[in-house]
């Protein structure tokens, strides 16, 4: 249907519609609280309460752990540039970790063999943009030098986290995000992947990281 | 008129299977989690009013930020669709697939592409179609339908998904959820990295930034957009806020409300498809706007059920819900929300009965995240069922044999002697069907079994002459 008679139908129905307290005014901007708190100690209830693994250790140090744990040599991450902690990458490579490339080709059959080749993506590094103290969640967005992939193939999702950037909750950092349409994509990340869809039993891990690591910084 | 299986028929099925004590089980399990959420440091009653307050001012001003969302959707590099009922969605939405030449197509959970049944109308293209969330993806293993708009296999244990799973994708048995849940993953891997196309729902649009928002537990609807070079998102008109900010109060208050978490694990925010330089992400996306008798409902009395976001609180407290279980509203949304839902979507030509599915006990009404008033619509509902299909032609009649015996000392006399001989016969006592003019009473219930002596009786014996 055309966009002018689908829209002329609407605004027909919306005439004649029965619902309550009309006019139905919008009930303005929410107030932010912005007394100052520090809201770290939040943040880290928040995310362990969810499982997550909150480290105040060097990246590098986390990382490596991480690694070595899981027996794995390769990982996925965003661009140095975009990761808070100088030289972190160059350090990985001298540990003999090797980062797999994040650029997708641009020919659909190029695009799904490189896409298929993170199907055994043990672990990824990303940073947050923001983080929500309430929830214990993690903002990360999309960019030049910024994989969405490398946040959510792999087994283990370690996040770094500069503490300055955590607010009380996802209201309070919509209220004055700047153009938060800005990116294509972000996802407020809260905790490990999970499922309650058999028997509402608790499993992590279906889709998403079954792990979620967040170091501080 | 060709009568379609009633609500009390597939009620009455239902309950003679495994499946209530599963699902009351599981329905009691999710409000014990929503109490923990619901008492955090964002004030929760007064986020409430707030998303209700902006979820009428979208519906009352729909028109104006479906425009205003849709040049938003343009600017950031996508694409919209406007779609009037389900057959033209699915012509759409195959037309852009076709384009592809694709053919292999995974979906996250989305309840309005049930309502379009695009499953069916893609597979019969000839196109491949995946579910991802997990309880989907059981669904569509055993053919079936979901029966719960959060927790689609509420109706099935773990011995049944350890059985399914067994069959259909040849593994060795296992009940255990870990494993079935890692035998999930390692089969959906591969779909989710090779796929043409993605299809997601729209948990809310924003018109000011044209973002559609989906959140999953599970990570699949983060996947489904990110993966696939075509992300197609099919969204019911009315799932939109006009600010970003609005978006936020609405999932805060979606998460609580439907698993008692603070967020979900992923709170999904797609503003366009991938940007020059991102190195990955979709290379084109679709916003599929579908009515599907929407505008029908937002003009009729129920206008406010369009409000609903969809958190499923409401069916998990239903005491009907709970005894018979999504299956027995034989609609894409069963419970509360789905009695008053159902027909208005439909034109009132089916589903007339579910609204007296219901006790109108109000506990819908209580939970309800955006305070919809829903017994009060499932009341309108009725009225508009009865006075465009008067499924009560009983009821004049039978209070009219009702008022005979009543005026008659004698003739009450008689029939209660005769209903208690009648209860006596039967085993339990309960009367499930009643002859003549009352059985308009057993249609939508029991009828109690008669005490052993009436009243008259007991008095005489007991109080006469004290």
């Amino acid at each position: 249907m055309e966009r002018s008679r689908f829209l002329s139908r609407v605004e027909e129905a919306v005439g004649a519609a029965t619902l309550p307290g009309l006019p139905a005014p919008h009930p303005g901007d929410a107030v932010p609280d912005l007394a100052e708190v520090d809201l770290t100690p939040h943040f880290v209830e928040a995310f362990e309460l969810l499982d997550g693994v909150v480290h105040h250790r060097p990246p590098l140090e986390v990382i490596s752990q991480v690694m070595e744990e899981r027996g794995a040599q390769e990982f996925l991450a965003w661009d140095q540039e975009h990761l808070p902690a100088d030289g972190l990458l160059a350090a990985l490579a001298e540990s003999g970790y090797r980062r797999a490339s994040t650029c997708l080709p641009s020919d659909p059959e190029g695009r799904v063999a490189h896409q298929m080749g993170y199907m055994h993506a043990v672990v990824g590094v990303s940073a947050a943009l923001a983080a929500f103290a309430e929830s214990g969640s993690v903002v990360v967005g999309s960019g030049r030098g910024r994989s969405r992939l490398a946040s959510v193939i792999p087994a283990v999702h370690v996040v770094l986290v500069p503490t300055d950037r955590i607010f009380r909750s996802l209201s309070h950092w919509a209220a004055q995000a700047d153009s938060p349409g800005s990116l294509a994509n972000l996802v407020f990340v809260t905790g490990p992947s999970r499922t309650g869809d058999i028997e509402l039993t608790l499993t992590k891990g279906v889709h998403g990281p079954g792990e979620i690591h967040a170091v501080l910084l | 008129m060709n009568r379609p299986v009633t609500f009390r028929r597939r009620a009455v099925g239902e309950m003679d299977t495994p499946k209530p004590a599963a699902v009351g089980r599981a329905a009691r399990r999710f409000m014990g989690k929503r109490q923990w959420a619901v008492d955090d440091f964002t004030p929760m009653e007064e986020t409430r009013d707030r998303a209700r307050m902006i979820r009428l001012h979208t519906l009352a001003n729909l028109h104006t930020y479906l425009d205003q969302f849709a040049d938003s959707v343009e600017r950031n590099g996508g694409q919209v669709l406007w779609a009037a009922d389900a057959a033209e969605a699915n012509r759409l939405i195959s037309e852009v697939i076709g384009r592809k030449e694709g053919s292999l197509v995974i979906k996250s959970k989305s309840m309005v592409t049930e309502e379009l049944d695009l499953n069916a109308h893609l597979q019969a293209e000839g196109h491949t179609v995946v579910e991802t969330d997990l309880g989907e993806f059981i669904v569509q293993l055993a053919e079936d339908h979901p029966s719960h708009i959060i927790a689609p296999v509420m109706h099935l244990t773990r011995q049944d998904i350890g059985e399914l799973f067994h069959k259909r994708l040849e593994i060795p048995y296992t009940d255990d959820p870990e494993e079935l849940n890692a035998v999930a993953r390692r089969h959906l891997r591969r779909f989710f990295l090779s796929a043409d196309v993605g299809i997601s729902g729209v948990n809310t649009g924003v018109a000011e930034t044209g973002s559609i928002i989906t959140v999953t537990n599970e990570g699949n609807g983060w996947l489904t957009t990110a993966a696939p070079r075509t992300h197609i998102a099919v969204m019911g008109m009315e799932r939109l806020v006009p600010t970003f900010a609005d978006a936020a109060t609405i999932v805060e208050v979606l998460a609580r409300s439907a698993t008692g978490q603070r967020l979900s694990v992923y709170t999904n925010v797609v503003s366009g498809p991938r940007r020059p330089g991102d190195p990955d992400g979709p290379d084109e996306l679709v916003v599929v706007i579908v009515d599907n008798g929407r505008s029908r409902v937002l003009s009729s009395d129920a206008s406010e059920i369009l409000a609903c976001i969809r958190c499923g609180a409401c069916l998990n407290v239903c005491p009907v819900f709970r005894e018979v279980g999504g299956h027995a509203y034989g609609q894409v949304y069963s419970g509360p929300v789905g009695s008053v839902l159902a027909p208005g979507l439909a034109d009132f030509t089916e589903a007339v009965d579910l609204p007296f599915a219901s006790s109108l006990c109000g506990a819908c009404r209580e939970v309800c995240p955006v305070r919809i008033d829903i017994p009060k619509l499932l009341v309108h509902q009725r009225v508009r069922a009865t006075r465009e299909n008067d499924p009560f032609r009983w009821l004049g009649p039978g209070l009219g044999l009702y008022a005979q015996a009543a005026k008659r000392p004698a003739a009450w006399k008689t029939l209660l002697a005769a209903t208690r001989m009648a209860g006596r016969l039967k085993g339990d006592g309960w009367f499930h069907r009643l002859p003549l003019h009352a059985k308009g009473w057993t249609q939508s219930r029991d009828f109690p079994p008669p005490a052993r002596e009436s009243f008259r009786q007991w008095w005489k014996a007991n109080r006469s002459g004290t």
